[in-house]
């Protein structure tokens, strides 16, 4: 066997949340006879400060962490989160939930939803959500008691969290200097690479250089290594994406009224605008279209229907949807913004660093960096790209809005041959896909992509056994959330349970 | 809008009715089977299931039937109970198979035994085999309970036992033929399936999408058609269906395209494993029940002629009686479900009998039909991605396959050290297997599956004994104790060796 030398010096540049992220879970997995772990951060440049809705594969991170839940809300200002509620994007008017969780339960081998389809042929007009424990509780601005993911005989549901995205890496920063990280304050300016282009070593602007075996590129936009030291190609996914700025602002919470657990996304004529509401103040902000909106505009859009009064001066933010060719590369790996952007619609660029980090600590490599590893770990995190953006996708181009240029465009915009063919599947009966990313049949029936036809086993069932079985499942689900507490009650017991 | 089920096809309009006539043609093990899974996963239906065949079964004495360890989920969806069928001894457990002279570097000592083990024992939550290859310890059989009971020749059976450090394991198992055709045909009895026996005279097919509508029987009698399943390769006098097809040819791969089989009455016990044995123009698969002995030869008719292959089946069992030949190539349908004709069994795919037999195949295919269950209609969408499922685990069964069999890594390294020349080299292979086979050598990592077909751990359980030649262990190993690891390995070794001392001899 001809084993290489080990990585002893792992350098991470960038301590935002990715960065931290990636310092956090290295220092609980890895030994600490093994490498030292380095993060280099600069307070001038600061963080994007956004970043605040997750999904939740977040909780599972918490676990391997040992973070248990009531510490969790009170270091991150946390609040639950059910799903999404998406406003005005099939249509004007129209509004939908998009819930953690499946609706219903697969009975006699049938997938919930078409005994909804059916019904809705019947002449029903009860909404999906209706069926679904989490949309239910969410609109009604209720939680679980439970903090497991229930599997009941009605239907599953699970949680996450809107956190305070620079509360949040400050709590992990704590986390990991107790456990090793050594943090180093200053401005990365230059970088020196071995003959093979490994990156060799890192030049803060005080003259002090850092070296290392593996370096992370958590520098956010910058993409400092990746990009510029390294060169490795940007995909561009704009065509498909085309949102490309965000004004962003934080606004006061009226604290006499219950959270809700959820994030709304308002579709607007460009673009969009997402609510977030943590314990102590609402996260706000425009996502749209420079090319079809001017920055005021999207400015007075956004100012003129927040929740609260602001109580920040609004950021404007610049991006570009798209991923790295090659997110790892020598001893070289951008995880976070560095590594690829889809905008934030799903809330998913946590879960990507997730990702990310899981992956890497599984093929957590020797100096050698092998090749093969490496082409293993792009293709992979390519793969989890790709996915999320067609579901993203997927919510831009099924609309009926030709209430402005940007809605003409998406609608009309030729789309990936994949998200093509998962439309088409699902339009004509109502199937999807294995191992999709979120909850198909919530999105494509809330933007009206209505299936041809359900599934035929069910005209095998009466009229009256259907509607009295759809009957019994609303009630159940309405029973059970009426036993909930309110949000606002669960959070606040759970950081009481965290004062004792 | 779903306001009804109905669709305009050209002028006429179409009804999307659900599915009420099934009929499956060919009444062997496999039919017998799908008629039972389907009767079960659509119970509640208004379905009439018949078989058609000229006769009401194909009994095959004397042959034994292998397959994966996906039987129990299948028979879970049957309501079938494994005990009644082990009590009887219509099923028994295997554990995995011996290889015999598959790589000439092994000939004297190293073939090697592949055991059935899952979720393996890990130190530090480092998987096991990095932390022997970290050892330089090259036995893995030794710290695999399976492998090491199949040397013992014992059988060990799984137990939910907690606190112990040996792995669980997840047994494939060993049909009685016969046995388990009587036992679906007797299923069948009780879920109302019909069986009619006659030659077919004609097919009518909607004359716009092809459709199969009807079939005429030689007796007159006329049986109506919604959805087809064809497994009548079986019988020529069924074939009229069998149209034009289009195959993946995997003769590349597996060029074995010949199969010489027959079998031996035994006294001795049954053994919980298969052997398989490397031959010049093939290999041998060995399985032994209480009673019965039964041989196959896999060979390519480049490499052997069939007199030759006689020989060399002769050489391993003198006594062998009931020697029959059949040709198969290797291959499967690009298109299982096309039209409204699903096609089953070995015209389906064939990829060998072992490790993945047709049976478990069929199985997985009726499970997604169920999942994907089609209309009147068969609406081309949803048969697109039946078909895709489908085929991926004929994909994956392809690549296990040719890992287990053909793969060598002498190949590459030293041409005179080639010992058979159906052998294939790494850069041979399907270039997906080639990446989790170079994925292996450079770290001993197993990329992550999406198919589970083939778990992660049968996944690992080959790879470490076909690719020795590693470059690297998991690196963070360096930190850890070494002496522990030692310690923990012998622990490991110690208790294997005291399970092993509990089981007993297939009896
Ligand atoms: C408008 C918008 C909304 C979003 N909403 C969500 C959401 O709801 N949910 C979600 O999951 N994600 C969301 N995201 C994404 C999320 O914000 C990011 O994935 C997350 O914050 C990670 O960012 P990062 O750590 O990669 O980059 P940053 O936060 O930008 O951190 C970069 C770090 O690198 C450092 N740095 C840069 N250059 C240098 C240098 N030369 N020397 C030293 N240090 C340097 C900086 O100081 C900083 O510490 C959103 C993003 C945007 C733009």
């Amino acid at each position: 066997m001809m084993q290489s030398a080990n990585i002893e010096n792992i350098v991470i540049v960038g301590g935002g949340t990715a960065g931290w992220m990636v310092a956090a879970a290295m220092a609980n997995r890895l030994p600490k006879r093994l490498c030292n772990i380095t993060l280099i951060e600069s307070d001038a440049i600061g963080t994007v400060g956004v970043g605040e809705s997750t999904i939740p594969h977040i909780r599972q991170f918490n676990q391997t962490l040992g973070i248990d839940e009531a510490t969790f809300l009170k270091e991150t200002h946390a609040t639950v989160k059910l799903g999404i509620q998406f406003n005005d994007w099939g249509a004007i008017g129209e509004s939908y939930f998009h819930p953690f969780g499946e609706h219903g339960q697969i009975t006699q081998g049938i997938d919930f939803h078409q005994y909804w389809l059916k019904a809705r042929a019947l002449g029903e007009n009860h909404p999906i959500e209706d069926y679904s424990i989490a949309a239910t509780a969410a609109l009604a601005r209720k939680f679980p008691l439970s903090t497991q993911d229930k599997q009941t005989k009605f239907a599953d549901y699970t949680y996450s969290y809107h956190i305070d995205a620079t509360a949040y890496a400050r709590f992990l920063r704590q986390y990991s200097q107790t456990r090793g990280v050594s943090r180093v304050e200053g401005k990365v300016a230059s970088v020196k690479q071995h003959n093979n282009q490994f990156i060799q070593s890192v030049t803060l602007e005080s003259g002090e250089e850092i070296a290392g075996d593996l370096f992370i590129d958590c520098t956010g936009f910058r993409a400092l290594l990746i990009e510029k030291v390294l060169d490795v190609p940007f995909i561009d996914w704009s065509h498909w994406l085309p949102t490309d700025t965000a004004v962003a602002v934080q606004c006061d919470l009226d604290r006499t009224n219950t959270t809700k657990p959820y994030t709304q996304a308002t579709a607007r004529a460009s673009g969009w605008q997402w609510q977030i509401p943590l314990q102590h103040r609402i996260g706000n902000g425009h996502v749209f279209t420079s090319a079809y909106t001017k920055q005021q505009d999207a400015m007075d859009v956004l100012m003129n229907s927040l929740p609260g009064k602001a109580i920040a001066e609004p950021k404007v933010l610049r991006f570009k949807a798209g991923r790295r060719q090659e997110s790892w590369q020598k001893n070289c790996v951008a995880i976070g913004l560095s590594s690829g952007f889809l905008e934030p619609l799903e809330s998913t660029s946590i879960y990507l660093i997730q990702q990310g980090i899981s992956k890497l600590l599984e093929l957590f490599p020797d100096k050698q960096c092998n090749q093969t590893v490496i082409n293993e770990y792009n293709q992979c995190l390519g793969q989890s790209y790709e996915l999320i953006r067609n579901f993203i996708i997927l919510h831009y181009h099924a609309t009926k809005r030709h209430d402005s240029d940007f809605w003409l465009y998406c609608q009309n915009m030729s789309i990936p041959e994949e998200l093509e063919r998962l439309i088409s599947l699902f339009s004509e009966s109502g199937r999807a896909d294995l191992g999709q990313f979120g909850v198909w049949p919530a999105v494509c029936i809330g933007q009206n992509i209505m299936p041809k036809y359900y599934d035929t086993r069910l005209d095998n069932m009466t009229e009256a056994t259907l509607k009295q079985f759809m009957a019994g499942h609303r009630r159940n689900i309405q029973d059970m959330v009426a036993s909930f507490p309110n949000a606002t009650d669960y959070i606040n017991e759970q950081l009481a349970k965290g004062l004792v | 809008m779903t306001k009804s089920n109905s669709i305009n096809v050209g002028s006429a309009s179409k009804q999307n009715l659900p599915i009420k006539n099934i009929v499956i043609v060919g009444a062997d093990v496999i039919g017998w089977s799908a008629a039972v899974a389907l009767a079960r996963g659509l119970g509640g239906q208004n379905v009439n299931i018949t078989i058609l065949d000229t006769k009401s079964d194909h009994a095959a004495p004397n042959k034994s039937l292998h397959a994966s360890e996906h039987i129990f989920d299948f028979h879970r969806l049957l309501g079938i109970q494994d005990k009644n069928l082990l009590m009887h001894g219509h099923m028994k457990l295997n554990l995995g198979a011996k290889f015999h002279a598959f790589n000439r570097e092994n000939q004297a000592a190293g073939d090697f035994v592949l055991g059935c083990d899952r979720a393996m024992p890990s130190f530090c939550s480092i998987e096991l085999h990095q932390v022997l290859a970290w050892l330089g310890l090259n036995d893995p059989e030794k710290y695999s309970i399976s492998c090491a009971a199949i040397n013992s020749n014992l059988l060990a059976i799984p137990t939910k036992q907690t606190g112990t450090m040996s792995a669980s394991f997840s047994p494939s198992v060993n049909l009685d033929g016969d046995a388990y055709l009587q036992f679906m045909q007797g299923a069948a009895k009780h879920l109302a399936i019909k069986i009619v026996q006659a030659d077919i005279k004609d097919l009518e097919q909607d004359p716009e999408n092809g459709f199969v509508t009807q079939i005429t029987l030689s007796s007159g009698q006329i049986l109506d058609v919604d959805l087809l399943l064809d497994n009548s390769q079986l019988n020529p006098a069924l074939q009229v269906l069998s149209c034009q097809r289009d195959y993946i040819n995997c003769g590349e791969y597996l060029p074995f395209d010949s199969v010489l089989s027959g079998f031996e009455p035994t006294q001795t016990a049954a053994s919980p494993f298969q052997q398989f044995y490397g031959v010049e123009g093939g290999w041998i698969e060995i399985t032994t029940h209480s009673n019965l002995r039964n041989i196959t030869l896999h060979y390519s008719s480049q490499l052997f002629q069939d007199e030759a292959a006689k020989q060399v089946i002769l050489s391993h069992i003198p006594n062998v009686q009931g020697v029959s030949l059949t040709r198969k190539i290797a291959r499967y349908l690009t298109k299982p479900l096309d039209k409204n004709c699903l096609t089953i069994g070995q015209a389906a795919g064939y990829l060998g009998t072992s490790p993945i037999s047709s049976l478990v195949l069929m199985q997985r295919t009726l499970s997604k039909l169920l999942e994907l269950f089609p209309s009147k209609l068969c609406l081309p969408q949803n048969t697109a991605e039946l078909n895709k499922r489908i085929l991926k685990d004929y994909q994956e069964a392809l690549h296990y396959t040719a890992l287990m069999i053909p793969f060598s890594e002498q190949v590459q390294e030293n041409a005179e050290m080639q010992r058979y020349s159906w052998h294939l080299s790494i850069d041979q292979l399907p270039p997906e297997l080639k990446h989790k086979v170079e994925l292996f050598q450079s770290s001993g990592r197993i990329g992550s599956e999406l198919n589970p077909l083939i778990s992660r751990d049968a996944w690992l359980n080959l790879l470490k004994h076909k690719v020795k030649n590693r470059h690297a262990y998991e690196p963070v190993l360096h930190a850890l104790d070494k002496h522990k690891a030692a310690q923990f390995i012998e622990q490991l070794g110690l208790q294997i060796e005291q399970s092993i001392s509990r089981y007993r001899p297939y009896s």
